[in-house]
């Protein structure tokens, strides 16, 4: 929703927002110009419609032959990916503090709501920001 | 829920709207300007959501406590990138860290 641009227009745009995941958004946002965030929103989003599913099929076939997969850590990896790509923004005091505050709603909130309820929650931290918008 | 028209019919109504919401995005967003504080707020807002997944993903799983080793392992790889660490250094990191927690048998 935030990088309007980098899908482009017409056809282009219909592919674009099926496309649009998590991982081709935050790949977009980490970069700088126009024609670097276009090529990281395509690259990721088409790399995402081939790799989920052929993993997922990959999983299903060799998954029973792997005892335990939480033993590779693999679950680490997620968190790590999109941690690591909104480092560049946390830089900035304002969004940290903003962003520690949704944390912690989210957290607090999950035990009791459905999946996907407590990450809406956490836009509340965006309250933080409203006395220091400039008029 | 046995009747397979009525779950074809619910796949294909909820596919559609998800397609709709993303597609109001960048629909709607080359016909509105926004001031430039809402283009902050909205900047913000994305990150706000991604550090909210962040923590969700890293610390819990399903409604509980996710354990020890997860975690440890995101904030291994969470150090690394705050140090430009190259990405895929990051991720591999934080992967084995779990894995070695688990291995020394903290869950």
């Amino acid at each position: 929703m935030t990088e309007p641009k980098a899908t482009g227009r017409a056809w282009r745009r219909l592919l674009g927002s099926h496309v649009m995941n998590d991982e081709s958004v935050v790949f977009a946002l980490a970069q700088e110009d126009l024609p670097r965030k276009r090529a990281a929103y395509w690259a990721c989003g088409l790399g995402v419609l081939l790799c989920w599913p052929a993993g997922a099929v990959l999983g299903a076939l060799i998954g029973s032959l792997i005892a335990n997969t939480g033993a590779f850590g693999l679950d680490a990896m997620f968190p790590a990916v999109i941690l690591a790509l909104i480092m560049p923004a946390l830089r900035d005091r304002v969004t940290v503090r903003a962003a520690l505050a949704g944390a912690a709603i989210a957290l607090a909130t999950t035990p009791f709501l459905p999946a996907g309820v407590p990450l809406l929650l956490a836009l509340a931290a965006l309250l933080s920001l409203w006395p220091r918008r400039p008029a | 829920m046995k009747d397979p028209a009525l779950v074809v019919a619910g796949l294909l109504t909820l596919s559609a709207g998800t397609f709709a919401i993303r597609f109001a995005g960048p629909a709607l967003r080359q016909r509105i300007a926004f001031p430039p504080w809402a283009e902050r707020l909205l900047e913000a807002a994305a990150v706000v959501l991604l550090a909210a997944l962040v923590a969700t993903t890293a610390l819990t799983s399903g409604h509980g406590f996710a354990g020890l080793a997860r975690p440890a392992g995101v904030m291994a790889g969470g150090v690394l990138a705050w140090r430009k660490a190259p990405f895929l250094v990051v991720v591999l990191a934080a992967a084995a860290t779990t894995a070695v927690l688990r291995l020394l048998g903290v869950r």
